[in-house]
């Protein structure tokens, strides 16, 4: 009977073990709250407000804040003013206050900083021309083209566009810089980023312009990023690309209606699930002793927002393509779960209140008591194009 | 979470060559029966409540599917490495349905956990085939396998279980 005795224990310590051990290591809680309609733009609010509050004089804006001491840490990256510039645009496009006279202060100081190249104008500050400022440049004056319906800055927008075609490879590869001293692209250098910020660019001019000619490079990029880009550029693990996330969006948008080849959307599937796997392991992040043991530190909130930019880019394509229907759901599940967790993580009013310089800790987000312009930025983004995915989920529970 | 997969994996990880092992100290087929009725009615069960269960813990179907691929991963990486032990019984016969039949032998803690992750993601139908599958063959072969032939049928078994838990691994780790 001892022998049973210990045998019993046994088992009941297995099946405690077992449960205990996955709880406590492999399955913690994905922290994905509820997310509403008010919660996200009240959120997008607050961060529009934030870059209204930082903007420097001239257009550009506080880089870089350490809440605890208070201090302007400085540094500045204009791929990054081009983004919060795009952003902001985006944040106007759905009604932010304040949002369009803001980003308009950092387009003008853009387009002060335009230089020759070729036939063309890229966005450049030193002697180094690259294409990603130019990129997320343009895609920001193309939604505040589509928006405002104002076409004056139509020049500028063709110039870098030309550009961007410019710096396209045959094979679709794009290259990261140009040298003004060759007056050329330098060759055989590549971005993890600059090309889907080049390619979604000129995919939004392909469908504001549809007979200049941007719908065939477009394509070309895209179709390099979807086959050949990681093998190419030896990028391993795969890149997950938030900004040939938004391509493929676009292109599947196109009134052409060509929608995306079979290798598109292989890639947009296979963006899905890059995206989709780090959401719910960024979920299971809290600030407990044990998670940041088990898990981590929480991530920069400029990483989960392209999470959530590449998720809702996707989410649009599978709400028309029933090639990637099947995972609509869970796009929209982990979308949403990006949104819940930046309104959670997100330095509110009272937060802020507790340091020296609200003003510049509220709306943002942290991390070690730092911030970076591009925090505010991917999240923003993030937020504000959740909002059609809350919507949809609100129409099927009704 | 492929179907075919799943059923696989709830069959192999009972590895009923391993189980008749350790249950061949039990006599006929009776309580063998029994007890895979209540470890199937078990795993129905569980397979059932694993969307609102695993929805009210805050696990998504490929977390709770890394999950299993990892406890049954271990548990064949076990049964690997050591021998299986006929269980003791206890005084009274009649119990013998509950132990060492039903537990630990039949209604096991690595293939509920897997009963939870398919259940949620697939329903309750494959749960039930793989653990049919298994259950059936554990009785089947109760006291009419050979010790050489049990041992190597359960290692093909674990070989089976082992790869069913790299395919459940990856496609949970690169599920959206």
């Amino acid at each position: 009977m001892g022998s049973l005795t210990r045998r019993l224990g046994v088992t009941a310590l297995s099946w405690l073990l077992v449960f205990g051990g996955l709880r406590a290591i492999v399955t913690q809680p994905e922290r994905c709250g509820p997310v509403s309609t008010a919660e996200v733009t009240d959120a997008v609010s607050e961060a529009g407000d934030w870059f209204a509050n930082n903007q420097n004089a001239d257009g550009t804006w506080l880089y870089r804040y350490d809440r605890d001491s208070d201090e302007d840490i400085g540094g500045y990256n204009i791929v990054r003013h081009s983004g919060v510039t795009m952003s902001l645009y985006q944040a106007a496009a759905i009604g932010t206050p304040g949002a369009l006279e803001t980003a308009d202060r950092g387009t003008a100081w853009a387009l002060d900083n335009l230089v020759d190249v070729g036939d063309g104008l890229a966005f450049a500050t030193g002697e180094r021309v690259e294409a990603g400022a130019s990129g997320l440049l343009l895609a920001g004056l193309v939604e505040r083209r589509e928006f405002t319906a104002e076409d004056i800055y139509d020049d500028e927008m063709a110039a870098l566009a030309t550009f961007l075609v410019g710096q396209i490879e045959p094979s679709g590869a794009v290259l990261a810089a140009y040298d003004p001293q060759t007056g050329a692209p330098v060759p055989g250098e590549y971005s993890y980023y600059f090309t889907g910020e080049s390619s979604w660019a000129l995919a939004r001019m392909a469908e504001n312009f549809p007979d200049d000619g941007y719908a065939d490079p477009t394509r070309a990029v895209a179709h390099y990023l979807a086959t050949e880009r990681d093998a190419t550029e030896e990028l391993f693990p795969p890149v997950a690309d938030h900004w040939a996330a938004y391509t493929l969006s676009e292109i599947d948008a196109w009134s052409s209606g060509d929608g995306l080849s079979e290798d598109e959307l292989g890639y947009a599937e296979r963006l899905a699930k890059l995206f989709g796997s780090q959401v719910r392991y960024e979920s299971q992040r809290s600030n407990s002793a044990w998670s940041y043991v088990i898990r981590g530190r929480q991530t920069l909130a400029a990483g989960l927002g392209t999470l959530g930019e590449g998720l809702t880019s996707l989410f649009h394509i599978a709400q028309t393509d029933e090639r990637l229907a099947p995972h609509s759901e869970a796009i929209a599940e982990r979308a949403l779960c990006v949104s819940s967790l930046l309104v959670d993580r997100q330095a509110s009013a009272q937060t802020a209140s507790q340091y020296t310089n609200p003003q510049r800790v509220q709306g943002a987000w942290f991390q070690f008591g730092i911030t970076q312009m591009d925090d505010q930025q991917h999240a923003m983004s993030a937020l504000l194009r959740s909002l059609p995915v809350i919507d949809s989920q609100s129409e099927e529970d009704e | 979470m492929n179907t075919a997969v799943a059923i696989i994996a709830m069959a192999a990880a009972l590895n009923p060559a391993r189980r008749v092992r350790e249950l061949s100290n039990v006599e006929g087929p009776g309580p063998l029966m029994l007890g895979g009725l209540i470890a199937l009615a078990g795993y129905l069960a569980t397979a059932a409540v694993a969307p609102s269960l695993l929805d009210g813990l805050d696990i998504s179907d490929p977390n709770a599917q890394i999950a299993a691929a990892f406890v049954v991963g271990i548990r064949a990486l076990i049964e690997i490495f050591s021998q299986p032990k006929p269980e003791p019984l206890p005084r009274n016969p009649t119990l013998c349905v509950l132990w060492p039949v039903t537990f630990p032998a039949l209604l096991r803690p690595e293939l509920t956990v897997l009963a939870l992750a398919v259940g949620s993601a697939l329903g309750v139908g494959p749960v039930v085939i793989g653990a049919l599958i298994g259950l059936c063959a554990t009785v089947a072969l109760h006291q009419r396998l050979p010790e050489r032939t049990a041992r190597w049928l359960s290692a093909i078994t674990i070989v089976i279980a082992i790869t069913m838990v790299i395919d459940l691994l990856v496609d949970g780790i690169l599920s959206v």
